[in-house]
């Protein structure tokens, strides 16, 4: 009888306590043109992108707004892992259409999903790309939540 | 054996799992309901996963790992919840196992181990798991 999911090659190295960066600076002599150091500066910008498009993205929605903050922070914390901090996003006004704001972000958060896989697919490293696919993973759940958030705003808007 | 093998018969041992839990879900829920018809999909996906698995670790000229003959559960599946809460640790662990892959993997089997970290974590939240900045990589 064997435990369900032991965790065979869950050994615990799994754990990214270092950032990407820095274990590519301890551990090789990878040279600024590298191709993994383009991929981790292309995603560095791509991340950005997302925090500041979160922020842009209130909805005026106490519950709606939760929700978002916590889909942002995880674009915070896969920076943190990249070796970055997020850049000042402040939450602007309410979108005037939270529906079409949504939208916006699912489409953005499919994007990175695309994006994500073809990086965890081109790079040289292992542990960069098990990263990548790993965002790529989050973003997938993101799209779903968003279409979660989509759909419950438009049962309470619609008419009865 | 090569990390890469090592990898993928760790996948493989995580799907073997994966199908025999889903197995016990679906027979436990109340049948024909969306909750069971929820869990008959998760055991076909990661069947389907599983015989993928054992083609290309064949196909490499490795023996595939076998099926244990039972597992042991983490949990029993007395109620729905339950079934829930099971369904949710197997798409951890195996989203954890997918991972790993995806770091040894060569260019031919990586694709395969990031689409299944991908499938896994969406499914994860079909059973109410909540979303995570970086599925399947524990946080040191």
């Amino acid at each position: 009888v064997l435990t369900v999911g032991v965790c065979a090659g869950c050994t615990g190295d799994d754990s990214p306590s270092r950032t990407v960066r820095e274990s590519r600076t301890a551990t090789s002599s990878a040279p600024p043109d590298d191709p993994d150091t383009h991929l981790i500066a292309t995603v560095v910008a791509d991340e950005q992108r997302l925090v500041r498009a979160y922020a842009a993205s209130t909805v005026g929605r106490a519950q709606i707004d939760a929700a978002l903050s916590v889909l942002a922070d995880h674009h915070r914390s896969r920076l943190r892992i990249l070796g970055e901090r997020a850049a000042d996003a402040r939450p602007t006004r309410p979108a005037s259409s939270p529906a079409a704001a949504l939208g916006r972000l699912g489409r953005l958060e499919a994007g990175v999903v695309e994006r994500r896989r073809r990086g965890a697919l081109a790079a040289r490293s292992g542990d960069l790309a098990r990263i990548l696919a790993a965002m790529a993973a989050g973003s997938a759940q993101h799209v779903v939540v968003l279409a979660e958030l989509a759909d419950g705003l438009r049962s309470v808007e619609r008419p009865r | 054996m090569t990390p890469e093998h090592r990898a993928l018969q760790g996948m493989l041992a995580g799907e073997h799992a994966a199908v025999y839990a889903y197995a016990v879900i679906g027979g436990r829920l109340a049948p024909q309901t969306a909750l069971q018809r929820q869990a008959r999909e998760a055991y076909a996906a990661h069947r389907d996963r599983r015989d993928a698995l054992v083609a290309l670790l064949r196909a490499t000229g490795i023996e595939p790992v076998a099926a244990e003959p039972a597992y042991d559960l983490p949990t029993g599946v007395d109620n729905a919840e339950q079934g829930r809460q099971l369904a949710r640790i197997v798409e951890d662990r195996c989203s954890v196992l997918y991972a790993t892959a995806v770091a040894a993997a060569s260019e031919r089997s990586r694709g395969f181990a990031v689409d299944a970290l991908i499938d896994a974590a969406r499914r994860g939240l079909t059973w109410g798991a909540e979303p995570v900045a970086l599925p399947g990589v524990r946080r040191g």
